[in-house]
């Protein structure tokens, strides 16, 4: 099995030399290139593919946001995740749309153990090529242009009602995701991670999404033709799914955790297939054809488009995304060995 | 004949003239009764004007005393007398030093008004103190103005009460340390959290390194025993083990781990408090926010435990299914924080009173009752003094000595909690024997309430997954 490369980016000498001490007892299995400048940092990028880039954000000349940008323009596949003690508003909206992760110092041996096996998780559930290029590359899942439209309308009013935003955030697929997965890390939350959207939107505050939004235009709309996927259904059958996935669970005595990751993952099950719909959109009208003219299942018929699966394209997104195993499972399926990662989806 | 004639025209001259006194007399009483009538008018006008004068004078909203040269008060105005709290015969026999002490600067007595009268023309003619008639201090601003009126030289004191203006002042001056306070600590947060990450991380590889060093000395210790059997080896062999006995070998693989594991646990706690103030002052929160009351109130305790350990044990008693609410978190953490720290004073004053050195406790405890989050902290400390408990609440009142406290505290909890989270403040006190803070804050702020409930229950990670 290939060593899975890891760099390292960081001003401080300390912290680096600090890890490269306490990940010594990985050397087995880890690659790990140390770099304390962020100049040499971005000519290793352009040079070699790495697995993973873990970088601090305020450094002198090239900065953390720069370099995760490049690394996401030229070796998209890259898990990107950014370790750091602090971070301004501006400084962590400009990271929001090119990390995967987000972790803030100080952070244990086991957040970032955690981080790397998610990188090899990942890698099992879609290999490597064109569609995990594109995959990996998408800051968020397209969304309801309906509900975008509804959003931004909301923010550029002077006062913005946090319920409004909430709900609206709610009822879509993509920006729920987004949300949550920001809001887990103690980074832009205050680690105070939530399976609820609207929880995630009321924690992370109105200020901050009206920013992701306006200076970074976080979320896009899904802009294709009904045959293909007609996102508004999709999202409100989704809704009632979830829904009754919480009510099943309760009429079977689960607590309320456990409903709740059933109801957010019946929520999410289809964050593949609207990833695949806007990054593929003309072989995802060739899927659909197969399925109607000859009866395939969707799976399969994606399988011999594509290469991979829908729940694959899901199950990946959320594991580079740092999402609780429970849910990366639910969407993306169980991997062949059994294998799970039982790790926090964020320490902090 | 002609003295008949004579007596005639006489007569008759005598007539006319009568009749031209009488037309004459009777246009006098005419203008005589028009004057008077316009004198009437004239004088009911004056006495309308003077009266309107009056009135405007007693109703000014500003205070308004005229005092002579020597300083004696001649007059004084509603507004001035409930500034003062002098009724108005009482106030017209004193002197305008009584009520504005810094007055007498001068020596002569005219100075005192020509001072006040330089006073509000200066540059800074903003703020003097006054003295209330029950001897509180009060701050003013005072424009004098001098007349002359029969020839005589008087002054006119247009007084306005600063005292609300000041408290205003005051909250904005805490308001805005509290930003910069907060400000700083995200900053140092962030120093501290970057030697932080790399002491946890050494120590961690010590730990990993003296596993394996471990291992090595015990198949060390096997060889030794071995070679001991082997004459040849023996002078190299004692020489390990004095080398062995002279660094206290034994002593190190005990001690070495647990001094690991501890700076560890320290460096593990020093994580802990750097999060707390960083959660606690998080800079840019004047924004509503969903907040968690009972991780709000860790994070103060941890904060603040240097006011309070060495006097109280703290117990707190949280309830699980609080649900968060939307507030102000700086705001409502600086609200927990005063009822904190007032409570370890509370308690200390409470010890010093019975000289007593057995230690007090404190009790946060967080529960639902119907629409409303209820946060109680409860000292066992001195009590609140039955004369004083109605002012507690008051701006500027404060029990501690001067630089101690500014008597802001517990006005600003009030204003935080009543009128930007639309809850409720009061306290049930012992004096004696200590004294309960309840802050009762409503789960819906406001007419959102009516939103339906969250599609999802808000579920932590931390309570699925095993977070640190």
């Amino acid at each position: 099995m290939n060593k899975i490369k890891i760099l390292f980016v960081d001003d401080e000498v300390n912290i680096l030399q600090a890890l490269k001490r306490m990940l010594h007892t990985y050397r087995q299995e880890w690659e790990m290139t140390f770099c304390s400048n962020s100049e040499d940092a971005l000519r290793l990028l352009r040079e070699q593919p790495y697995d993973v880039l873990v970088t601090d954000i305020r450094m002198p000349h090239v900065d953390g946001s720069r370099l995760l940008f490049e690394s996401f323009l030229y070796q998209p596949e890259t898990m990107r995740c950014v370790l750091s003690g602090y971070a301004d508003r501006d400084q962590a909206i400009k990271v929001a749309g090119t990390a995967h992760q987000f972790l803030s110092k100080p952070c244990t041996k086991d957040a970032i153990e955690c981080m790397v096996q998610r990188a090899q998780q990942s890698s099992e559930r879609l290999p490597p090529g064109e569609v995990r290029r594109a995959v990996a590359r998408i800051s968020a899942v397209p969304c309801r242009p309906t509900v975008l439209r509804e959003l931004n309308r909301e923010l550029q009013l002077e006062q913005p009602n946090l319920e409004v935003v909430a709900s609206l955030i709610a009822s879509d697929i993509g920006m729920s995701a987004k949300i949550m997965q920001l809001v887990a890390s103690s980074f832009f939350g205050r680690c105070t991670a939530v399976f609820c959207p609207r929880e995630a939107v009321a924690l992370l505050g109105v200020e901050l999404i009206a920013g992701l939004l306006s200076e970074m235009g976080i979320f896009t709309p899904l802009l294709v033709e009904k045959e293909i996927l007609d996102i508004e259904a999709l999202c409100e059958s989704s809704m009632q799914e979830a829904h009754a996935a919480r009510d099943a669970s309760f009429a079977v005595d689960l607590n309320e955790r456990t409903a709740s990751i059933a109801c957010i993952s019946t929520y999410l099950r289809s964050v593949g297939t609207i990833v695949l719909a806007h990054l593929f959109s003309d072989q995802y009208r060739q899927v659909k054809q197969l399925v109607a003219q000859h009866g395939l299942e969707t799976e399969q018929a994606e399988q011999r488009i594509l290469g991979t699966t829908s729940s694959n394209v899901g199950g990946y997104l959320l594991a580079i995304w740092g999402f609780p195993q429970h849910v990366v499972d639910a969407v993306g399926g169980n991997l062949p060995d059994k294998r799970s990662v039982q790790c926090p989806m964020i320490s902090c | 004949m002609v003295p008949n004639e004579v007596l005639e025209r006489f007569v008759q001259r005598e007539r006319s003239a009568r009749k031209e006194a009488e037309r004459l007399l009777e246009e006098r009483s005419r203008q005589l009764y028009q004057s008077n009538a316009t004198l009437t008018q004239m004088a009911a006008a004056l006495e309308d004007e003077v009266r309107r004068t009056q009135a405007i004078v007693e109703t000014a909203a500003e205070g308004i005393i005229t005092f002579d040269s020597n300083g004696n008060i001649e007059s004084i105005n509603c507004a001035a007398q409930q500034i003062f709290g002098y009724d108005f015969y009482v106030a017209i026999g004193k002197n305008i030093c009584d009520l504005v002490p810094s007055a007498k600067f001068c020596d002569s007595s005219e100075g005192c008004a020509i001072n006040l009268l330089a006073f509000s023309q200066s540059e800074h003619g903003g703020e003097i103190q006054g003295i209330k008639s029950d001897g509180t201090p009060i701050p003013l601003e005072i424009v004098v103005s001098e007349f002359t009126h029969a020839y005589r030289t008087s002054f006119t004191a247009m007084l306005r009460d600063l005292t609300r203006r000041k408290q205003l002042e005051t909250q904005l001056a805490h308001a805005q340390k509290m930003e910069s306070v907060g400000q700083l600590a995200a900053g140092i947060a962030h120093e501290i959290n970057t030697p932080i990450q790399y002491v946890g991380d050494n120590t961690r590889f010590l730990k990993s390194a003296f596993d394996g060093i471990e291992q090595i000395l015990q198949a060390t210790d096997q060889l030794l025993s071995r070679c001991a059997q082997h004459a040849e080896l023996e002078s190299s062999v004692a020489t390990l083990r004095a080398l062995q006995e002279s660094v206290d070998l034994a002593f190190l693989r005990d001690e070495i781990p647990a001094a690991i594991d501890q700076t560890l646990e320290g460096a593990d706690s020093v994580a802990r408090i750097v999060r707390a103030m960083k959660d606690f002052s998080h800079p840019g929160s004047e924004e509503r926010m969903r907040v968690n009351l009972n991780r709000a109130l860790e994070n103060t305790l941890t904060v603040c435990k240097n006011e309070w350990k060495y006097v109280a044990d703290l117990k707190t008693d949280f309830c699980e299914d609080l649900p968060s609410i939307d507030c102000l978190p700086g705001e409502l953490n600086q609200v927990f924080l005063n009822l904190v720290v007032n409570a370890a004073h509370a308690i200390e004053a409470g010890m010093a009173a019975r000289k007593a050195s057995e230690r007090g406790l404190l009790t946060v405890t967080t529960r639902l009752s119907d629409r409303w989050a209820v946060i109680e902290i409860a000292d066992t400390g001195c009590g609140i003094p039955a004369a004083i408990q109605s002012r507690i609440f008051d701006p500027f009142f404060t029990t501690k000595s001067v630089g101690k406290g500014t008597g802001q505290g517990l006005a600003i909890c009030y204003n935080v909690v009543v009128e930007k989270h639309l809850g409720k403040l009061f306290f049930t006190s012992t004096p004696g024997e200590g004294t309960v803070f309840h802050v009762w804050l409503p789960l819906a702020s406001d007419a959102k309430s009516t939103v339906p409930p969250a599609a999802y229950p808000a579920v932590e990670y931390s309570s699925i997954l095993q977070t640190e």
